[in-house]
């Protein structure tokens, strides 16, 4: 992180704004810690408590042999114990990849081959660490766009029908795939409303002129803009953390360090906590699933951080290491493939472009890193047998271990003469949805990203509970959505209740002898339903929710779904 | 004509027709041919059983069938011309250029801790391990492993390309070749099925590759109710090659042995023992075509036990056992030969100190997740350090981990056990794992084998039909030199572990289409809510009034 991607609109501190090293980001934690705001009355928990949890857990526990063995937590291409096996046998000159056992990239052997034993548990935690800081970099622009986002006011009941009718029109036009471009808004205030990235970039951008300004001037000057439309004084003094702020005119989320609530005076609009960035990077080091993965030693956190940095850099305009991160990622589990996507949408926002002409630049990109790393990796390996043995046993799923996932019963189970045909559907079915998804929500790239980091936690073949760990700090980035969303209860009732009852099933089944695997398959499949509610309730939430600010003289009536 | 059917209502009988009657002369021809002319000299046939009180008063019996073919008769055999060589087995070393073939057919364990060592002990179930001189050997062992399936009417076919293995230190060719050379242009393939329930239907084609089969000589005992009766039962079919007297032509030795260990103590409540007691059958002649057919009975040389009848010859040797030799006259007389104790009390005196290397193989851990093999190798010699090879199949469906392999050894941790280690990792319904050692055990000590392993989960059509009793791991081979051998002598003795049985998880076989309609319903669920949010808008409910 040299540069942070919106440094004023960082609340921990006014440190943040001038020093931007990880060291000064450590020192701004602390000083949240240190200092909570009188008016704030939320306990924050800083990101560095879940590398306290991790230091101590590794410490003074037996936690990461028990997890390292743990079929929630750990799969047969991201566990630990053979990734020791390959590393074994590629120090003892077999060759790594001839085996059934080993299935991890070859590159990962690189990075254990010259790493002493004693520095692995700090990797990472190391890793986690800077996955949450990746993640907090990610918050902090859904927060500015949080703030950014604008609510058109209630119009008077005679221009009702003609903005609906536009409104409608407008729809209508996002549904159609002439209307990617993104240099759209700036004519008129109703077109810029349909997409809150829009509106911002069209309101400092000057309109369709391309913008000219470097990286860093962009930023001062988005966030600027993203200030000056705060709507600041619509702040009630018993509302806000700071009197004194409001009487400043400032905000007050830049004064202390709780974030404000937005009480607009429209009474139709909804009351949102503005986003603390740094709550998403605690929730996610503090999330047992990211804990338990992280003892365990998993490989999967090479994957996260991979996907997450891609996405960070992107947000920050820096569109090849994006897609080299991107491409690292997708090298080491083959399905963040997915995820760029999002951060193509991320970048054609960030440069004030549309998606398509982004994509013909950063494809390139993406790809030519993916074959450098693959040349390095036949340069390790010396052959290509390592392409069977790790992308060949994600897509054929030969190895049945269970995991949390909804793979590995079926094609336990499945007649010999259907297996091809399923496993065909069933992997086009992860990937299906990346197109839709991206092209109905291009306006919310940061949603894009939770619904692909939600598929693939549900839908790869080998996933962990580390993947629901990212897939839930997206989640906790779209917390505006929570209060638009009706299965909140039932979701993370049957998440507790699976995270309980999966392990208790799987000892009756392998240990016990008392239970059949159907027990733990029924929890899979309760899991899997649990994520599944909650990816699509989250949808629901956000279509809802965009109706409603882009329909503002319709915020009151109730509301139907129509397929159209 | 009780019938009273006219005799030409009977359906025609079909003219004999030329390409049947050809077949049928040369039947004729082939079954006469031994009495025509003589057989060729250099085909010889002996016999042989050797009957062996074990030290702890069980009996053993060993047959040995010997069948050798010099290179005229090899000869004539390629131009399909056989006589005493069986033609099933020198038709399947002709088809698969076969050169050496070693399968055996074994129930129960060999217990070497009581009964010393014996060559023709073998690992439980069947054992097959093959010398081709061909290029394509996998599929030469295919169709040899389908052939020898067919012959002795056993599952030889299921040992596929997931149970073969390519040991490099334990087997060694067992023939007569010109050269190291030509020793070392073979190929071996090694297979084996722990779990083959050996029984009469194996035997009974086994025997009728002999020549006189059960009619005469000593396979004249075999009695299927007592052979399969006993404590541990092999019988075994060894083909190499052999050097006969004219220089660098080969021949072809074919041995066909049997051994199996009868308690007499529990057959009918007594020390004393004879053919008619353990077997239920006696000799009645020798086999017309036998050259030789001896009678060996051995005791382990303790005073009170004599032979019954009064043997030929008895001979002593140095470890101060006594045999008693017979002979199988060409003339029809009753044998029953056996070994009468003047003190009926049941007083073996068990003596181990023969077997100086015990090895024990277990399973570790529990459940059915992981788990670990673990071998345990006593060396009970006062002062020699002992060199061993260790070999080990293991199926793909268990997953070692090579790295957490250890050796320990109680005589000096820093000993070094392991000399040489050969892995081959095993492959996925492709290969089994290889595990070969040349291992030194030092002197009264006991050194300990350790690998983990993962069980694999396996599709439900994998399991065998009794999928809860688990899979057999087949028995590790020991090969070692035997203490008092010769330094130039390549006889290599032979012990086999038990086989481990492990329990792999089970799902539930009657599930097949609940798990597909669930997991479908749940995929369902997401596609149709996924597409219902993508595509359905929200529209203001228009106000009734």
């Amino acid at each position: 992180m040299a540069s942070s991607p919106h440094p004023p609109a960082n609340p921990s501190s006014p440190a943040a704004a001038t020093a931007a090293t990880a060291a000064a980001r450590a020192s701004t934690v602390a000083a949240s810690l240190a200092l909570p705001s009188s008016h704030d009355p939320v306990v924050r928990i800083p990101v560095w408590a879940g590398v306290v949890v991790r230091v101590l857990l590794f410490t003074y526990t037996d936690a990461a042999p028990y997890f390292r063995n743990r079929v929630e937590v750990v799969t047969p291409i991201t566990s630990w114990k053979r990734l020791q096996e390959g590393l074994f046998m590629y120090r003892h000159g077999i060759p790594p990849y001839e085996g059934g056992v080993f299935h991890q990239a070859p590159l990962l052997l690189i990075v254990f081959n010259f790493l002493p034993p004693i520095l692995i548990p700090l990797l990472f935690i190391l890793l986690d660490y800077w996955i949450a800081r990746a993640l907090v970099a990610v918050a902090t622009h859904k927060r500015a766009l949080q703030i950014a986002e604008v609510w058109p006011p209630a119009r008077a009941a005679a221009a009702l029908d003609a903005a609906e009718a536009k409104a409608q029109e407008e729809d209508d036009k996002a549904q159609a795939l002439t209307m990617l471009d993104g240099t759209r808004g700036g004519d008129t205030v109703g077109k810029s409303l349909l997409t809150e990235g829009g509106a911002w970039f069209a309101k400092h951008a000057g309109g369709a002129e391309p913008p000219v300004a470097s990286d860093e001037e962009r930023e001062i000057d988005h966030d600027d803009t993203v200030l000056a439309s705060m709507p600041t004084t619509d702040v009630p003094p018993w509302l806000a953390d700071d009197t004194d702020a409001v009487v400043q005119g400032k905000p007050a989320y830049e004064r202390a360090g709780a974030p404000p609530i937005v009480k607009p005076a429209d009474p139709t609009q909804p009351v949102d906590n503005v986003l603390h960035p740094e709550d998403v990077g605690s929730l996610y080091l503090l999330n047992p699933y990211s804990i338990m993965t992280c003892l365990a030693q998993s490989t999967l956190l090479f994957t996260l951080l991979a996907m997450v940095a891609g996405l960070q850099y992107a947000i920050a305009g820096k569109r090849a290491v994006s897609m080299m991160c991107l491409a690292i990622a997708a090298y080491l589990s083959l399905y963040p493939v997915m995820m760029v996507a999002p951060a193509v949408l991320l970048l054609a926002q960030r440069r004030a472009i549309s998606p398509i002409q982004e994509l013909k630049t950063a494809a390139p990109l993406f790809l030519g890193s993916l074959a450098t790393i693959f040349g390095l990796s036949y340069l390790l390996i010396g052959s290509w047998e390592f392409l069977p043995s790790t992308y060949g046993v994600i897509l054929s799923v030969s190895d049945l271990t269970p995991n949390i996932g909804l793979f590995w019963y079926f094609f336990i189970e499945m007649f010999d003469q259907f297996r091809p045909f399923f496993l065909c559907v069933f992997q086009i079915m992860v990937f299906v949805f990346v197109m839709p998804i991206s092209l109905v929500f291009r306006d919310h790239p940061l949603f894009v990203a939770f619904a692909m980091s939600a598929i693939m936690a549900i839908f790869k073949p080998y996933p962990s509970v580390g993947d629901t760990a990212l897939y839930l700090a997206f989640f906790a980035m779209h917390q505006e959505l929570f209060k638009y969303m009706r299965n909140n209860y039932l979701v993370f009732a049957a998440m507790l209740f699976a995270t309980v009852l999966g392990p208790l099933f799987h000892y009756l089944w392998v240990y016990a002898g008392s239970g059949n695997a159907n027990f733990y398959f029924a929890i899979t499949l309760v899991f899997g339903l649990a994520r599944i509610i909650l990816l699509t309730d989250t949808g629901h939430a956000l279509v809802l929710r965009e109706w409603e600010r882009l329909h503002p003289d319709l915020r009151r009536r109730r509301v139907e779904i129509v397929h159209k | 004509m009780g019938t009273g059917r006219p005799p030409a209502k009977r359906p025609p009988r079909p003219p004999l027709s030329a390409p049947l009657l050809l077949p049928l002369l040369c039947l004729l021809v082939t079954l006469l041919a031994p009495f025509a002319r003589a057989a060729p000299s250099d085909e010889t046939y002996e016999e042989d059983l050797q009957l062996t009180q074990l030290p702890d008063g069980k009996v053993l019996a060993e047959f040995r069938f010997l069948t050798r073919i010099g290179p005229a008769a090899l000869a004539q055999v390629k131009e399909n011309h056989y006589s005493l060589l069986p033609r099933a087995i020198g038709e399947i070393v002709q088809t698969f250029g076969v050169e050496e073939l070693h399968l055996t057919f074994t129930r129960g364990i060999w217990n070497h801790q009581k009964w010393g060592y014996s060559p023709l002990s073998a690992a439980t179930g069947v054992q097959l391990w093959t010398w081709f001189n061909v290029s394509s050997v996998d599929d030469q062992w295919k169709g040899l492993t389908h052939a020898l399936s067919g012959l002795y009417c056993a599952s030889l076919n299921q040992i596929d390309r997931s149970s073969t293995a390519e040991p490099m230190l334990s087997f060694r060719p067992e023939g007569d070749y010109e050269d190291d050379a030509a020793k070392d242009n073979l190929e071996l393939r090694y297979g084996s099925l722990p779990h083959e329930a050996v029984c009469t239907e194996n035997l009974t084609p086994w025997t009728k590759m002999l020549p006189c089969q059960t009619k005469a000589g000593i396979a004249s005992l075999f009695n299927a109710y007592r052979l399969f009766d006993g404590h541990y039962h092999s019988m075994g079919t060894h083909i190499r090659p052999i050097a006969m007297n004219e220089g660098s032509a080969r021949g072809m030795e074919l041995l066909q042995t049997l051994s199996v260990v009868m308690n007499p103590l529990r057959l009918d409540n007594r020390k004393d023992w004879s053919l008619s007691t353990i077997f239920e059958r006696k000799i009645n002649s020798a086999c017309a075509i036998a050259q030789k057919s001896d009678v060996t009975v051995t005791v382990s040389g303790h005073a009170g036990s004599s032979f019954n009848p009064a043997p030929l010859s008895t001979t002593t040797d140095k470890h101060g056992r006594m045999s008693a030799q017979y002979s199988l006259g060409s003339t029809p007389h009753e044998l029953d030969v056996g070994v009468q104790w003047e003190d009926s009390a049941v007083d073996h005196h068990v003596n181990l100190t023969r077997s100086y290397i015990h090895v024990h193989r277990y399973q570790t851990g529990y459940g059915g997740e992981r788990g670990g093999l673990a071998v345990d190798f006593h060396n009970r010699h006062p002062t020699a350090d002992l060199q061993i090879t260790y070999f080990e199949t293991v199926p793909w469906y268990l997953k070692l981990y090579l790295h957490t392999l250890k050796a320990e050894t109680t005589a000096n941790a820093s000993y070094e056990v392991v000399n040489d280690l050969y892995f081959q990792p095993a492959i996925d319904r492709g290969r089994p794992a290889v595990l070969e050692m040349a291992l030194s055990l030092p002197a009264n000590s006991m050194t300990t084998l350790h690998i983990d392993f993962d069980m694999a989960y396996i599709k439900y059509t994998e399991h065998p039909p009794d999928a809860n009793r688990g899979f057999d791991i087949g028995a590790a081979v020991i090969t070692f030199k035997p203490l008092d051998a010769s330094p130039e002598s390549s006889a290599l003795q032979r012990i086999h572990t038990q086989t481990v049985l492990v329990s792999l998880p089970t799902p539930d076989f009657s599930m097949p289409y609940n798990v597909i309609t669930l997991t479908c319903t749940l995929i369902a669920l997401f596609f149709g809510s996924m597409f219902n949010m993508l595509t359905r808008r929200f529209v203001p409910v228009e106000a009734k009034l």
